[in-house]
């Protein structure tokens, strides 16, 4: 095989061709719909596109005449994993930011409404705040941990030599687009996949690049079986890849406009949109992120997994009733009644293989849980999986029927949501980067513990505040719409429940407001560690034995 | 073929599919020869210190 010519300096110029073609192709395009595009929304986004492309090209040659384009495969391809680090740390903070600001635009109508600014309209920054902490944060937080991840457990360096780049600065200028054109007024109204056609055939093309990297460093493994969070990764690109392009089949008006027509109508197009959107749950924000669960808890903690054997059923159960449960997200809607039970049930037998999942992370911890006293980072992940589990509970709680009936539309679901989101996402993905930075940077430790403890409690007490704010609103308004009257009429207008919930509101903003605070925290104390200052001894000096990290260390000294 | 004769067939493959699946997950995890496997694997975030390059020590990469 290729194998030994690989082992010499290979150069990634087989990359170059078609990543040109890919770029020029795209250039051309965005060229004409700049140029005679139908629709005044189209035009800052294909100049946006051009510039993205030409962008790319001018790396693209210069890389070729500059002979950058080599690398040592005996070498992990760090760099595109820190490129994605800082890049999660900042769509972060974005996303966070634009979600305290939506919340506050609920908490304080008259004094963040801003009728002359038509995008900072909250029907414009609600998609911003989804997209911005779903596909951006953890967006770039599953690409970077999965390269992380894929390439240590595979012992190989990543495949496909600038691809991966692509992967990268493919997906930002898909972030870029979605982002400006939520802003612009740009969407195709479906939740959480609202791009608009075009940037969707774009995110499909960065897709597939980024599963052809990921099968071709599984396939050039060192390592005889393919460890466990490569086959939760797996699963995530593969089943997003379907999700992604199966629900936004769609026709567009012209081939240079923006605006596009779903191919789907009336309930198949609800019962799509709520499978692709449960599973953007299931697969993006779950089976991703138990991926880096099970690398970084047994790596932070340095004991093997609790039960190898509960992982391969966990991850086979998991995948095999999640893709089920989506329509319980359609009770009493004009979906079939067995369709909605279907759903219902998937769901509630979701409840085993997640906690079969939350009992071998915690497990994982049998005989060190002392360590959580000790290390921030740690608890960080550990607390993430306690989050996982309570979410995951509530879940298939409030998937049933008659629970549906008071939690549906409340702000109860918006408090399920961030339990998930906040708890178990955001936590994992905060101590996934506190680990991976000093490790890919090689630092000795962080810039500062004391800043890690300080996060950790900003985020805890943020989630708190976030989640009760919203069962208490959600409950009571939920109460509220279903009370009759001894005549038989309702009991409460409609204003009256938005009036209860003005406290509830608040609470979340303060609660929204402390999370967000805890990341810029951890912004500054990774930036901080990749100075190098502080704790965060560049591991290249020389450092005495006994100044030697107690968690583990990529780095060889 | 009627829609109600399908429902019915495909929901009957569907539970045997899905139960036989499941099985054969069962007898993959509990499969004796796999136990020295899965246990190796378990330590594999905690013994992945060594970079690529120690692999090169010894045998060829085949």
């Amino acid at each position: 095989m290729a194998q030994s010519r690989s082992m010499s300096l290979p150069n990634a110029h087989d990359a170059v061709f078609p990543i040109g073609v890919i770029l020029i192709l795209g250039f051309l395009w965005a060229l004409m719909a700049a140029a005679r595009g139908g629709d005044p929304t189209m035009e800052p986004h294909a100049f946006m596109m051009m510039g993205g492309f030409a962008l790319g090209l001018a790396a693209l040659v210069f890389g070729v005449f500059d002979n950058r384009f080599k690398f040592d495969s005996t070498e992990y391809d760090d760099n595109v994993i820190k490129a994605g680090v800082i890049a999660t740390a900042f769509w972060g903070m974005v996303g966070m930011l634009v979600g305290l600001v939506i919340a506050l635009q609920l908490a304080f109508p008259e004094t963040f409404y801003f009728a002359e600014l038509p995008w900072m309209g909250f029907g414009r920054l609600r998609p911003l705040h989804t997209s911005g902490v779903v596909f951006a944060f953890g967006g770039n937080m599953l690409i970077a941990s999965s390269f992380y991840i894929v390439q240590r457990t595979c012992r190989t360096r990543l495949a496909g030599g600038i691809w991966p780049w692509f992967v990268f600065w493919g997906y930002q200028l898909f972030i870029v687009l979605a982002a400006t054109g939520y802003l612009l007024g740009i969407t195709a109204s479906k939740e959480y996949a609202e791009p608009e056609w075009y940037v969707d055939i774009w995110l499909t093309i960065v897709w597939v690049a980024y599963l052809g990297v990921f099968m071709m460093t599984l396939v050039k493994r060192k390592e005889p079986h393919i460890y466990v969070a490569n086959w939760f990764f797996l699963s995530f690109i593969v089943t997003i890849a379907m999700l992604h392009i199966v629900n936004n089949l769609a026709m567009p008006v012209s081939l240079l406009g923006a605006k596009s027509y779903s191919a789907f109508s009336g309930v198949q197009d609800a019962m799509t949109q709520w499978w692709y959107g449960h599973n953007a749950v299931g697969f993006f924000l779950t089976t991703g992120f138990l991926a880096m669960m099970y690398y970084f808890i047994p790596k932070r903690a340095n004991r093997p997994i609790w039960s190898y054997k509960l992982s391969i059923v966990h991850f086979w159960t998991v995948i095999f009733i999640y893709i089920w449960a989506g329509p319980h997200h359609l009770h009493y809607t004009a979906l079939p009644q067995w369709t909605q039970t279907l759903g219902m049930v998937f769901s509630v037998m979701l409840l085993m293989p997640s906690w079969g999942g939350m009992i071998n992370g915690l497990m994982t911890l049998a005989g060190a849980f002392d360590k959580l006293r000790t290390d921030p980072v740690l608890r960080f992940l550990v607390v993430s999986v306690a989050f996982y589990g309570m979410a995951t509970f509530e879940g298939p709680l409030m998937s049933i029927r008659y629970v549906n009936a008071l939690s549906h539309y409340t702000e109860w679901t918006v408090g399920h949501v961030h339990s998930g989101a906040l708890g178990w996402n955001g936590l994992i993905s905060f101590g996934a980067l506190y680990c991976m930075v000093p490790w890919l940077w090689k630092r000795k430790d962080l810039y500062s513990t004391r800043l890690v403890e300080w996060h950790f409690w900003l985020a805890t007490i943020g989630i708190l505040f976030y989640i009760t704010a919203m069962w208490g609103a959600g409950i009571g308004e939920g109460l509220m719409w279903r009370k009759y009257n001894e005549l038989g009429f309702l009991e409460h207008s409609f204003i009256e429940t938005v009036e209860m919930k003005h406290l509830a509101y608040i609470i979340r903003a303060l609660g929204g407001g402390l999370f967000l605070l805890g990341s810029m925290l951890m912004s500054f104390n990774l930036w901080m560690t990749i100075k190098g200052r502080g704790n965060a001894v560049p591991l290249d000096q020389v450092v005495p034995a006994e100044d030697l990290p107690d968690t583990p260390t990529l780095a060889t000294v | 073929m009627e829609y109600g004769t399908i429902a019915h067939w495909v929901k009957i493959g569907g539970t045997v599919f899905f139960f036989a699946f499941f099985m054969a997950v069962l007898l993959y995890v509990f499969w004796p020869g796999n136990r020295e496997k899965f246990k190796k694997a378990s330590e594999r975030p905690i013994s992945d210190e060594s970079l690529i390059s120690d692999n090169k020590n010894g045998e060829s990469d085949e």
